[in-house]
């Protein structure tokens, strides 16, 4: 009998299964989706003959094509909060040495298919800041001991155990040493700056001493301090910079030369040709040409050629990276401040290519509904001249005739201009805020960047587990036209951490007033749903100090009547509290933010805040039981989901999760885990709340869902309110094992909300899952499960079906965030996966219920119609005669 | 019911003190193994190895396959690790590693549900491509049965079938009698039939149309009416 009942529960299963995944065909891959890749902020950069080998701060391993900056192969290495690349050397092979505080691992790389080659690990027992170079195939890893001694301890290759390097330390007496930063490599010197003071060492020789010169000797101007910059050059060089001016200075015979001419400090050394050439960049007066090349030779300093670069606008100010010269041409490897990659190909000075490395770290997003055609537009303007009937008359007509026009054959207009507005709301514009400070407006159907906008000196908000992102708040959308969209963007001020607000239109990127520096420190912000009369939503900005400013400013008006039901709330990481705010004793002069309510958590760490997604629907007000009466949903749409990690000394750690609302203070519902650390992931969508942790007990994912009813009776139908507690709702919660570790967790969201929904999970190997709702939604006891109840029975481990994966065999590495967007299509929702790469895609959790499939044949369906009709008239001709035939019989 | 209890406290002390050691233990151990892929996908993708990766605990450490498919993780304290190997076409099976503090290592079959069951595997680990990753489902093709097949073609065909084919096929004279009746009667049918579907389409034409057609009418169903009648009498 239980055989019996288990074979009947996979039938049910299955048979509900089949309607639940939602498998791509192969046909299908890169026909809405779109994938592009990133190798981050490049660190070290060796040139080898067609191909560039780059190590990044994301710790990533990349070798670039040289003509077209395609990657060929990337390896990533570990995550780079840990672990930083320190050294990458090329010859033959490429080795690297990665690795954090006393712990290395040293890799060797082949280089045309980015294979390991080896591994080895160093252990050192000093954890200060190091420097690793690789003299003789043999790595030299020097540490300083501050105002002591420099401790340099060489590795070779075949002194190994068990994968452990084993190394040979002498010491080296250097009592002005006080920071690494000082130093640099020359060849085979290291030469530091002391006070005064330049002391270098040749590595190579056994027992070799510091050498001391004073510095006065070479430079005559003690004005400014003295940075070194490393130089590469067959004979031990090096730039010593003071007040921007650098000076090139190289050890010969134990004595240092300095080059009578100054250079740019991003000076750097090409020999080809027989001659031995200094480029740098410099600065142009030209307006269309900003950026110079210079050439010098490397003897004398004379200017050798010099050439203007068309740099394109809106990048920022560049460096040199690296050069090359292959023969009659040279090519130099450009990295700007806000992360972009340019190869340049000289004597031209044409820009090979460039790729955008900002991407590479996304930390705001937010999608945009593009604007009307101005055909469409036009139809809008039909009564700007009212008096005139006939004007109005031709008007429509014309626009009409146009509009037939473009259904006949083909809109031309939208292929011109491209960014219009499509019947299904799927083509649309991504803005995305970079960690680099630059923004940038992605199109959904290419993945091509429509504009791109840079912001100097501006850095996102930490916020919790260090997690940093960028505020964007969509003011008015592009259907007021003619107002164009109206977007904000909130960052912080590198310099002095006070806000940035920045306006901006989302679909062209221009921004009439720039970049506008608050007076304050951000706290919070709110977008409120009230519209002024340009159709722009209110912003609310808090302050740190509790301040609260609107943008814009004459909104105050706007809001003044909504005062008593304007909430807000804080959630501080480091003091573990929870606070809302309240603004109803605001006046229209002056808003006034008073404290309601607070929660302390101490000595619990928040770990995760999870709100509802601001735009969502629900769309059905309860759940049908077995006996076919209503359990209606709890949908507070003011409900905050936090969860905190406490220490505990019995059970490691415990795991709270609270429901709170946002507006009362109100704790809804508490549960508790023993045993559970992080990473904690939450999703809190319609009346249901999913989160992750690991349960350090079995050592394993776990993943728990909750779900709020209010009963069998709907307190209030129209409108929720939170200070209308009648009585807590009923909690049902169940419990899954994850097989797989997430990365990131998030929700589809569709127009409507009548689709399912689909809970995305990023995970840890570069996979994005989707898991149906349905699966996780906690059963209701002493209730029947089956299809007829759209329920599965109960499933302790979660199934891992590869045909789930959204993003197919395209892995993505290092998954940072999980953006989601409704399509107009109430089926379809828009998913754009970010991290070092970019992966854009629609899913439609109950399949394209709303349009046709992409696979029906219109062609078919005209042909048997038309050979019907044919058919039809044929045979009533045939008939005809038949039946005279038959008359004269 | 109280021993799995029993058992699960235990388990629990262990990792326990296997999570305390963790922070205490210095000494660093290597995982090591190697990665079979499936023989096919060796000889078509001689570039296997550069992607494919080695996760444990889901990224914490990270391994890379050499070109003789072997891998080591390195610097890991004693613990309990998951071991993934990760491939975009191939599926493999994770394996639990565990290292206690006295750097001994035990190799296991990951198992979520049951924790207690040990499955060992060897170590140095050995994994094995389970398969071909299947991301896609498969599109149905059109076929020429599933066309034929199709009950709507089915009710086409057929009775073109009967009527068509099957009176050349007879050559026996006695069935070729008996159909030659039953073509007659289908015959007097037929104009009834046709009438119809010009009765249809010449509705809208003009009017005499419809009037000449009506005539036909009476006549063909006149005519229609007489050979019913007599087949009965020759029966």
């Amino acid at each position: 009998m239980a055989n019996f009942r288990s074979i009947y529960k996979i039938q049910v299963f299955l048979t509900i299964l089949i309607h639940l995944t939602v498998a791509l065909y192969e046909d299908q891959v890169g026909k809405f989706d779109w994938k592009r890749s990133f190798v981050g902020k490049v660190k070290f950069v060796s040139f080898e003959a067609k191909r560039i080998i780059v190590a990044t701060e994301e710790n990533v391993l990349a070798t670039l094509n040289l003509n077209n900056g395609d990657i060929q192969w990337r390896q990533i290495l570990e995550d780079p909060s840990n672990y930083q690349l320190e050294l990458l050397h090329v010859n033959k092979d490429i080795l690297t040495v990665s690795g954090v505080r006393n712990n290395w691992l040293v890799r060797t790389w082949n280089i045309n298919t980015g294979t390991l080659l080896a591994e080895w690990v160093i252990n050192a027992e000093r954890t200060v800041p190091s420097a690793f170079t690789i003299i003789n195939g043999k790595i030299l890893h020097l540490v300083p001991i501050t105002g002591s001694h420099l401790e340099i301890t060489t590795y070779s290759f075949i002194d190994h155990e068990n994968g452990v390097l084993k190394g040979v330390t002498r010491i080296v007496s250097a009592p002005w040493l006080t920071n690494i930063s000082n130093c640099v490599f020359a060849g085979l010197h290291y030469v530091c700056v002391g006070s005064n003071q330049l002391h270098f060492i040749n590595l190579d020789q056994e027992n070799s001493k510091f050498i001391t010169k004073p510095l006065d000797t070479f430079i005559e101007s003690e004005a400014g301090k003295i940075i070194l910059i490393e130089y590469k050059h067959k004979t031990p060089s090096f730039l010593m910079l003071s007040n921007n001016i650098a000076k090139l200075a190289s050890i010969v015979d134990e004595n240092i030369v300095i080059k009578p001419f100054d250079l740019m400090p991003n000076a750097v050394n090409v020999v080809g040709n027989g001659k031995d050439l200094i480029y740098q960049l410099e600065a142009n007066d030209n307006k269309e040409k900003l950026i110079r090349i210079k050439v010098k030779d490397f003897q004398t300093g004379a200017d050798e050629f010099s050439v203007d670069l068309d740099y394109p606008l809106g990048l920022g100010a560049p460096i040199i990276l690296g050069a090359q010269n292959r023969g009659s041409s040279s090519d130099l490897l450009l990295s700007t401040t806000d992360n972009a990659l340019l190869l340049v190909r000289l004597p031209e000075a044409k820009i090979l290519w460039s790729r955008e490395e900002a991407l590479s770290n996304i930390v705001a997003t937010e999608f945009f509904e593009l604007p009307i055609s101005e055909l469409d537009a036009s139809i809008e303007h039909e009564f700007d001249n009212e008096n005139d009937i006939f004007g109005m008359f031709s008007h429509r007509i014309s626009t009409q005739i146009n509009q037939f026009y473009n259904l006949v054959f083909g809109n031309k207009l939208l292929q011109n201009s491209g960014l219009v507005r499509d019947e299904f709301g799927l083509h649309k514009i991504i803005v995305v805020a970079t960690r680099a400070g630059k923004l940038f407006a992605l199109d959904t159907l290419s993945g091509s960047i429509a504009w791109s906008y840079r912001l100097p000196n501006i850095q996102p908000f930490l916020g919790l587990n260090g997690q940093e992102q960028m505020l964007l708040y969509v003011q008015r959308t592009a259907q007021f036209a003619p107002l164009p969209a109206h977007c904000i963007l909130l960052a912080q001020d590198t310099i002095t951490g006070n806000g940035i607000l920045f306006e901006f239109d989302p679909i062209t990127g221009y921004s009439d007033k720039g970049i506008q520096k608050l007076p304050y420190r951000i706290s919070q912000a709110t977008l409120l749903l009230q519209h002024d009369k340009n159709f722009l939503k209110p912003l609310l900005v808090l302050s740190q100090d509790n301040e609260l400013y609107a943008y814009p400013r004459d909104a105050v008006s706007v809001i003044k009547d909504h005062f008593s039901t304007i909430f807000l709330y804080t959630a501080n990481s480091e003091t573990a509290i929870l606070t809302g705010f309240t603004l109803k004793y605001s006046t229209e002069n002056q808003m006034v933010v008073k404290k309601s309510w607070d929660i302390d958590l101490k000595p619990s760490k928040i770990v995760a805040l999870g709100v509802k997604p601001q735009n969502e629907q629900v769309h059905s007000q309860g759940k049908v039981l077995y006996d076919r009466s209503v359990y209606y949903k709890y949908v507070n749409p003011n409900l905050l989901a936090v969860a905190t990690i406490s220490p505990d000394p019995m059970h490691h750690n415990v795991l709270s999760i609270y429901l709170i609302d946002g507006v009362t203070g109100l704790v809804v519902y508490g549960t508790s885990h023993k045993r559970a650390k992080g990473p904690v992931h939450l999703v809190h969508s319609e009346n249901w709340l999913v989160y992750s942790y690991f349960n350090e007990r079995f050592r394993r994912t776990e993943l728990a869902a909750l779900e709020l009813y209010e009963g069998h009776l709907q307190s209030n139908s129209t409108a929720f309110s939170s200070f209308a507690v009648s009585q807590l709702p009923h909690i049902q919660s169940q419990s899954y094992i994850l097989p797989l570790v997430p990365l990131k967790m998030a929700v589809t969201l569709t127009e409507r909300g009548i689709t399912n929904k689909f809970l995305l999970v990023a995970m840890s190997s570069g996979a994005v899952l989707e898991i149906p709702w349905l699966l996780l939604q906690p059963r209701f006891e002493n209730m029947p499960c089956g299809p007829e109840e759209s329920c599965i029975p109960y499933m302790p481990e979660i199934p891992m079906h590869p045909e789930a994966i959204i993003n197919y065999n395209q892995t993505l590495g290092r998954i940072r965030g999980i953006e989601v967007a409704p399509a107009r299509l109430e089926s379809t929702s828009h998913i754009l996966v970010h991290g070092l790469d970019i992966f854009y895609t629609r899913v439609a959790p109950s399949k394209t219920f709303d349009v046709l499939k992409e696979d029906f044949d219109h062609k078919l369906i005209v042909l048997v119609l038309s050979a019907l009709i044919i058919a039809t008239f044929v045979t009533k001709k045939l008939a005809a005669r038949k039946a005279l035939k038959q008359a004269w019989k | 019911m109280n021993l799995i209890f029993l058992f699960l406290f235990i388990l629990s002390v262990v990792s326990g003190e296997t999570s305390l050691e963790e922070d205490v233990g210095s000494s660093r151990y290597v995982i090591e193994g190697r990665v079979f892929p499936l023989s096919d996908y060796q000889s078509t993708n001689g570039n296997w190895q550069s992607v494919t990766r080695i996760h444990v605990n889901g990224g914490e450490f990270i391994g890379f396959v050499k070109s003789d498919g072997s891998f080591a993780v390195h610097n890991l304290p004693s613990g309990s690790y998951v071991v993934e190997v990760l491939h975009p076409e191939y599926t493999f099976e994770p394996v639990r590693v565990e290292i206690n503090s006295k750097g001994k290592f035990r190799a296991r079959k990951v198992n979520h549900i049951q924790i207690s069951q040990v499955v060992q595997v060897p170590y140095p680990l050995k994994i094995k491509a389970l398969g071909k990753t299947r991301y896609f489902q498969v599109r149905e093709q059109w076929r020429i049965t599933d066309f034929l097949f199709n009950p709507m073609i089915m009710m086409m065909v057929c009775p073109l079938l009967l009527i068509m084919v099957l009176p050349k096929l007879m050559n026996d004279p006695e069935t070729k009698k008996d159909f030659e009746q039953i073509q007659k009667m289908t015959k007097f049918e037929m104009p009834e039939m046709s009438d119809v579907v010009t009765n249809f389409f010449s509705s809208n034409g003009n009017q005499a149309g419809i009037k000449d057609s009506n005539g036909k009418d009476k006549e063909t169903s006149k005519k229609g009416q007489k050979p019913r009648k007599r087949a009965p009498v020759k029966e």
